[in-house]
């Protein structure tokens, strides 16, 4: 069996004097894709924001295995849209370019091989003809896919998601759904990611981590549908 | 035209003000474009306020305790002063603030009111000789010498030199912090340099133009520059651009109407952002309807 790629050992997760999540232990494995679902305010980011490294975990070890065949990154964080500040006149390469920041000297010029990371991840999400458009014009849909090219162009070991769907219409859900499988099953890359939306998770996700009562409940994704369908049924007749 | 001429001729008797304008004009702008991007605009309002209250500390604690006297010249005392208090001041407002609690603007405020205040009360001791103070806290660029000119083009260079060479990282941990910290980048080592770099230039930039002028050219360019470029890392030249010819301009305009040149640049600075963005209005309305 192959090792994890990423491991929490009792760990204890939150903001200084806030813990939210207690005694988190799990193995996450190379091409492994899982959810972490639970509600507003039940650690979903405080959780993610460990594993990428933003936030250090308040007890308890984290460990990353990045040396795994050719991808030798780290983690490639795709934060909630928002983050990046609409004020500023930011072209969709310039944003996808940050990815390409990691590991190079400040005084040295980004190599042939940073470059072709680049290019390379603006083709994976379909983004290559936005390249020069302001990042603030894009729709949301468009955003998502700009920082998940990001991510990618840190040649990343796991991808780490805040809400990916968040906010985003029908089609756009569809279409970043399709994308995420695509990733998953053709460059076999591992991800790990936060959302409410259940059944758009099914093409990509099997596993899922339910936050509950400060603590990671695993489960099947097919278990949460079933049931999910069960509680809305009754919704669904009165309706009808 | 001739006015031109006659400001840009080297025997003319005010060139050094000239040139330390120019220099301030061209390299405040990089810094307020990294401020603007790290979301601490307010801070620049607040920051000049700071650094005058440290010259006039410094220069009090210098009469008060040694008498004024010393090897060192007023200049020089008044920039470690405010040197040193600003990057204080900046550091501890960092520190608060990455504890996420309460409001970053109030903070600011109440250290704009409190540095404010001392240096009013400062001003009033009977230790400092009014007149002399008051002259650095507006910015001695009228007196400016040869070699404090050398000392200003020096330490510009070095601060657009590192601004050039660290331009990716800087511009990474203000944009977007988390994702620095998630690729393993030295967030607060880069804090730190950002912060070093704002307090010697502000206090540089007070000492040189006065709190007023240091604030015009940190965000007036930087706004022209962001309304103007196409792409952010052009931002920072045309920026730069726009900070230098309205310095030139600027002294011109004074030199020609009789007027101070510190409030000639601001409301020249102010008047070519009105003109930027009522010009882009105006097409984007021709465009709108075409």
């Amino acid at each position: 069996m192959a090792e994890p790629i990423l491991t929490l050992r009792d760990v204890t997760i939150g903001y200084p004097g806030h813990p939210v999540l207690r005694n988190v232990t799990l193995d996450v494995f190379p091409g492994q894709s899982v959810a972490v679902l639970g509600p507003n305010g039940s650690g979903k980011t405080a959780f993610l924001k460990t594993v990428a490294g933003v936030l250090r975990p308040l007890a308890g070890e984290v460990r990353l295995r990045t040396a795994s065949g050719d991808r030798g990154g780290g983690v490639g964080y795709v934060p909630q849209r928002a983050t990046v500040s609409s004020l500023l006149p930011l072209t969709v390469y310039e944003v996808v370019e940050m990815g390409a920041y990691d590991g190079v000297k400040p005084w040295r010029r980004l190599g042939e091989e940073a470059k072709r990371r680049i290019a390379w991840a603006l083709e994976e999400v379909g983004a290559k003809e936005l390249a020069c458009k302001a990042y603030t014009d894009l729709s949301g849909g468009q955003q998502q896919r700009v920082l998940i090219a990001r991510a990618l162009a840190t040649n990343p070991a796991i991808l780490v998601m805040d809400e990916p769907l968040a906010s985003l219409d029908r089609d756009s859900v569809r279409s970043m759904v399709v994308l995420l499988a695509r990733l998953r099953s053709e460059e076999g890359l591992t991800m790990l990611w936060a959302d409410h939306f259940v059944p758009a998770l099914q093409e990509v996700v099997r596993e899922v981590m339910l936050i509950e009562d400060s603590r990671l409940i695993w489960s099947r994704i097919d278990v949460l549908v079933d049931r999910e369908r069960r509680l809305l049924a009754p919704t669904e007749a009165t309706q009808s | 035209m001739s006015e031109l001429l006659e400001i840009l001729h080297p025997s003319y008797v005010l060139r050094n003000a000239l040139y330390g304008g120019i220099l301030t004009g061209l390299v405040l702008p990089l810094i307020g474009v990294l401020m603007y991007a790290r979301r601490m605009v307010f801070l620049g309002v607040a920051l000049p306020q700071v650094s005058a209250t440290g010259v006039a500390a410094a220069i009090f604690w210098h009469l008060a305790f040694h008498e004024g006297k010393g090897p060192h010249s007023d200049f020089l005392i008044a920039l470690i002063g405010s040197t040193v208090l600003t990057t204080g001041v900046l550091l501890l407002l960092a520190a608060l603030e990455r504890q996420g609690r309460g409001l970053v603007e109030g903070r600011i405020g109440a250290v704009y009111v409190f540095a404010g205040a001392v240096t009013i009360l400062l001003l009033a001791s009977e230790h400092i000789p009014e007149v002399g103070v008051v002259q650095l806290l507006r910015g001695q660029i009228i007196a400016i010498s040869d070699t404090d000119i050398l000392l200003l083009l020096g330490f510009y260079s070095a601060v657009a030199a590192i601004l050039w060479y660290c331009r990716r990282d800087l511009l990474l941990v203000c944009v977007d912090r988390d994702v620095a910290l998630s690729m393993g980048k030295k967030v607060w080592a880069w804090d730190l340099i950002l912060y070093a770099l704002v307090g010697m230039t502000v206090s540089l930039g007070v000492l040189t133009a006065g709190p007023l002028l240091t604030f015009a050219f940190l965000l007036l360019p930087t706004m022209v520059g962001l309304r103007l470029a196409r792409r952010f890392h052009a931002v920072p030249v045309v920026a730069a651009l726009a900070g230098g010819l309205i310095a030139l301009s600027g002294f011109l305009l004074s030199y020609s109407l009789d007027w101070p040149t510190g409030a000639t640049d601001a409301l020249l600075g102010c008047l070519v952002l009105g003109a930027v963005t009522l010009t882009q209005w105006v097409f984007h309305l021709a465009r709108g309807h075409g």
